[in-house]
């Protein structure tokens, strides 16, 4: 069957329960999705249970369009219609922007009116956990 | 944890449903074939390592964030690696 997803998101500030955390941060499990100001294809996903806690979040396809990737039937199970689902990836904002990168092997599932997420793992090697977001031609290279 | 010795061949069962063979061996590489049912998740490990510490480091950036604005100049359709 065919799982595939992608559009892009329209986030309204919103609760997401995460039922089983991150991946390896299993404790936490609330948190708010919010617009980051002056962007438009970045978000923050803020901890509720630990304010120090929070990620920076961003849809894949703006600079991956192709970025691909099949859901199990069981995660499909924990949340609702795969159309209504959006897909984000965690960035890594390092202090200088060619090093900012996204992870792809993880991208961060969610359904926004369910106020329901997970992040799933995806062991497909053409994907990386830090993909630069800034080519060496864009930053002088 | 519970460690057992296997021969090539032979197997172990998890649960009802979890079959783990070992398939091969070859000096210290070992291949094993696993029968699980679809909703089992198996994974290399490293990845879920590479995941979480993905995370971790992720999130201790997040007071860097006005630097996505350098990203802006980036015009988008060009962006192809």
């Amino acid at each position: 069957m065919d799982n595939r997803v992608a559009k892009v998101p329209s986030v309204q500030q919103k609760k997401i329960h995460f039922p089983k955390g991150l991946i390896g941060l299993e404790n936490y499990h609330d948190f708010t999705l919010s617009e980051l100001p002056d962007q438009t294809q970045f978000w923050l996903l803020q901890s509720l249970e630990d304010e120090h806690f929070g990620l920076v979040i961003t849809n894949p396809f703006w600079f991956m369009p192709d970025y691909d990737f099949e859901l199990m039937e069981s995660e499909i199970g924990q949340i609702g219609a795969k159309e209504k689902l959006d897909v984000f990836v965690t960035v890594n904002v390092a202090a200088i922007p060619k090093d900012i990168t996204a992870n792809l092997m993880g991208p961060i599932i969610v359904d926004q009116n369910a106020g329901i997420g997970f992040q799933t793992l995806i062991a497909d090697k053409k994907y990386t956990t830090q993909y630069r977001l800034m080519s060496a031609k864009m930053a002088g290279g | 944890m519970l460690i057992l010795t296997r021969r090539k061949n032979e197997a172990l069962r998890i649960g009802d449903d979890i079959l783990v063979t070992i398939v091969d061996v070859q000096g210290d590489q070992v291949r094993l074939g696993i029968s699980a049912p679809r909703e089992v998740s198996i994974l290399r490990q490293e990845l879920y390592e590479a995941v979480k510490n993905s995370n971790t480091r992720a999130a201790l950036t997040v007071q860097n964030v006005d630097m996505l604005s350098m990203l802006k100049k980036i015009p988008i359709k060009d962006e192809k690696e």
